[in-house]
């Protein structure tokens, strides 16, 4: 389990949540607060490049992610805080003028470099970034006092360009602290991989001796996880409950597993001839509601298996929540026949 | 509505909200007292007296530590709050509720009883210290606090711990201690100084909350910003408070054992 909750952290371990696959650096231009043009990829050459996406009248998540990561540059020596560059990138461009992002940002730190652009520019980049493109949500009847929802995530570029590491909400300054200036002194990646591979090997020795559980975190609670026993040697279904018990709707924005290349949240569609399946870009979790993923309706799919499941197996899923972060959860492999009661659909005499 | 504060992770308003809880809490603790005055009285053949003016003070003192805003805002927004409420509800409501029940009815707990030998024990003074040091330690963790904070249940809790142990802890210095062999002045002074004004437990934490470098509890951390306030800031301020706060209170309550002392002797 990475980061943030686990209880007894290796001290060389990354809190950050390690992606299964680096993302390259994309490239991208929009505008600075100065109005001139800012290329991110040559801007931040061997630089770290923290990335977010956010909103200056957003009540918790974006100061939350500035005044931490200002708090804990600030600590550090002159080199390093000068290796790392902060990227805020508005999802609210009509509110966030080129004059209140500087003012917004300059009170946390004012190195920190606030980008704006036409609404199409902004939404082609956060689908670079491959996270739902942010949205508005209208608390009452007045139309200019919004939120909006926006992914919670900073992506951290090693000086290598790629991002090993993101940082969900949840990612305190001891987090930080612990992280920056690990990625801030790896010019090359090396370091980083070496870390993250030693890590991955760890938390699969966990899970196979069985001490990663079912767990909660930061308020979400995932139950029921089960793999369907699979036909295939390629592909299985994977069913859960997630417990949404915080008052803020979560994001599932990714899935991963240890016995499968990719995840994926399917939806069926249709009825009848028409019934087709289609992947979600990301699963809303409602606040304090639970979230099903039922056979017929939505579910997980395991895609390109390592090698083929059998009743009696377990996997590990790997989820990812925009707010709560990263969440680890074994689920058995059951025979299609058991199903439905491992699921607790049927109640059992 | 909320029946007490918890931390919710919603942005701070000052837009007003009840807690009944708070309320009925306060109001019970008056009713308890006042029922076990009049039955005291009852017992002794007197009449009980009008409530004494210290009493109704801690009540305030204490209703005002629990509701809105400071009973929100520390439970969920700022640490500094939170340490403010821990000074007002164990250090500085529980000697003035002390004054709440007359001699007669402490005079009640001398009877016998499997509940008054337990209260006996825990007001007398080493059970006293013990356990104020221990909840005040229990209470300040950050993984208690983190835990605890973000239900209403466990946010009571902590806020109940912190009146019951902080009215055990003042028991010996302002009432007599029932079946007790007396406590002096001295020793009194030297509990006051060991449980308050150098408190192990409450420099460890005020040295903690000043020094580290990095916020220590997840909830004041990660709970929606107020305007220009810094996490950090916040936590370093909670400290100084406990330690202030600590030295304050310890202070004045020496000062007036010595002058009773004095006027005793003399
Ligand atoms: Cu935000």
């Amino acid at each position: 389990m990475a980061a943030a909750c686990a209880g007894d952290r290796d001290a060389t371990a990354f809190r950050g949540v390690a992606l299964t696959s680096p993302l390259a650096k994309p490239s991208f231009t929009l505008t600075d607060v100065n109005g001139r043009p800012w290329e991110f990829a040559a801007e931040t050459r061997d630089k770290v490049a923290l990335l977010f996406f956010g909103y200056t009248h957003c009540p918790d998540v974006c100061p939350l992610h500035m005044a931490n990561i200002a708090a804990v540059l600030k600590r550090m020596s002159a080199t390093d805080r000068g290796r790392v560059v902060t990227v805020f990138v508005t999802t609210d461009p009509e509110r966030d003028t080129p004059e209140r992002l500087r003012e917004w940002l300059g009170n946390f730190d004012p190195s920190f470099v606030g980008l704006t652009g036409t609404r199409a520019e902004l939404e082609s980049v956060q689908a670079l970034l491959k996270v739902p493109a942010a949205t508005r949500e209208y608390a009452g009847a007045d139309s200019s006092a919004y939120y909006v929802g926006h992914a919670a995530q900073v992506f951290a570029f090693a000086r290598d360009g790629y991002a090993y590491t993101i940082y969900p909400f949840g990612i305190r300054q001891d987090d930080w602290a612990n992280d920056l200036p690990r990625l801030v002194r790896d010019a090359t990646g090396t370091e980083i991989r070496r870390a993250l591979a030693a890590q991955a090997k760890a938390e699969a020795l966990a899970v196979q001796r069985g001490d990663a559980s079912p767990m909660t975190m930061g308020g979400l609670m995932v139950t029921q996880a089960v793999v369907a026993e699979p036909a295939s040697q390629d592909e299985a279904a994977a069913y859960l409950t997630i417990h949404n018990d915080t008052p803020q709707e979560d994001t599932l924005v990714a899935i991963a597993a240890d016995l499968a290349v990719r995840g994926e949240v399917h939806e069926t569609m249709g009825e009848g001839e028409m019934r087709h399946m289609m992947a979600m870009p990301s699963l809303v979790l409602p606040p304090r509601a639970e979230t099903k993923l039922v056979p017929g309706e939505r579910h997980i799919m395991l895609l390109q298996l390592r090698r083929a499941l059998k009743a009696g197996d377990s996997v590990t899923l790997y989820l990812s929540l925009s707010r709560a972060g990263p969440v680890e959860v074994r689920a058995p492999v059951v025979p299609y026949a058991d199903l439905e009661k491992a699921l607790g659909l049927v109640k059992t005499p | 509505m909320s029946f007490w504060c918890a931390a919710t992770g919603q942005p701070w308003t000052w837009a007003w909200k009840a807690y009944p809880g708070v309320w009925l809490f306060i109001g019970l603790l008056a009713l308890g007292v006042w029922r076990w005055n009049r039955a005291a009285a009852r017992w002794a053949g007197t009449t009980a007296p009008p409530a004494h003016p210290a009493f109704a003070a801690g009540l305030v003192i204490l209703w005002l530590s629990l509701d809105w805003p400071i009973g929100a805002l520390g439970a969920g927004h700022l640490a500094s709050v939170h340490m403010l409420q821990f000074l007002l509800m164990a250090l500085v409501a529980p000697p003035l509720l002390l004054f709440g029940p007359t001699r007669d009815a402490v005079a009640m707990l001398q009877g016998p009883g499997s509940g008054r030998s337990i209260a006996r024990w825990l007001v007398s003074p080493f059970p006293a210290l013990v356990q104020f040091s221990v909840v005040v330690l229990a209470t300040h963790l950050p993984a208690v606090v983190d835990t605890l904070m973000a239900t209403q249940a466990g946010s009571m809790t902590i806020d109940l711990l912190w009146i019951g142990s902080g009215l055990a802890f003042w028991w010996p210095l302002i009432r007599d201690v029932p079946r007790h062999p007396r406590f002096t002045h001295p020793v009194k002074i030297g509990y006051v100084i060991l449980g308050l004004m150098f408190s192990p437990v409450m420099f460890g934490l005020v040295g903690f909350l000043v020094n580290s470098e990095t916020p220590m509890y997840r909830v004041f951390e990660l709970a929606p910003p107020l305007p220009g306030v810094d996490a950090r800031a916040d936590h370093v301020l909670a400290g100084t408070l406990m330690s202030v706060g600590g030295m304050t209170v310890a202070f004045v309550a020496i000062s007036v054992l010595f002058y009773r002392w004095n006027r005793e002797s003399a």
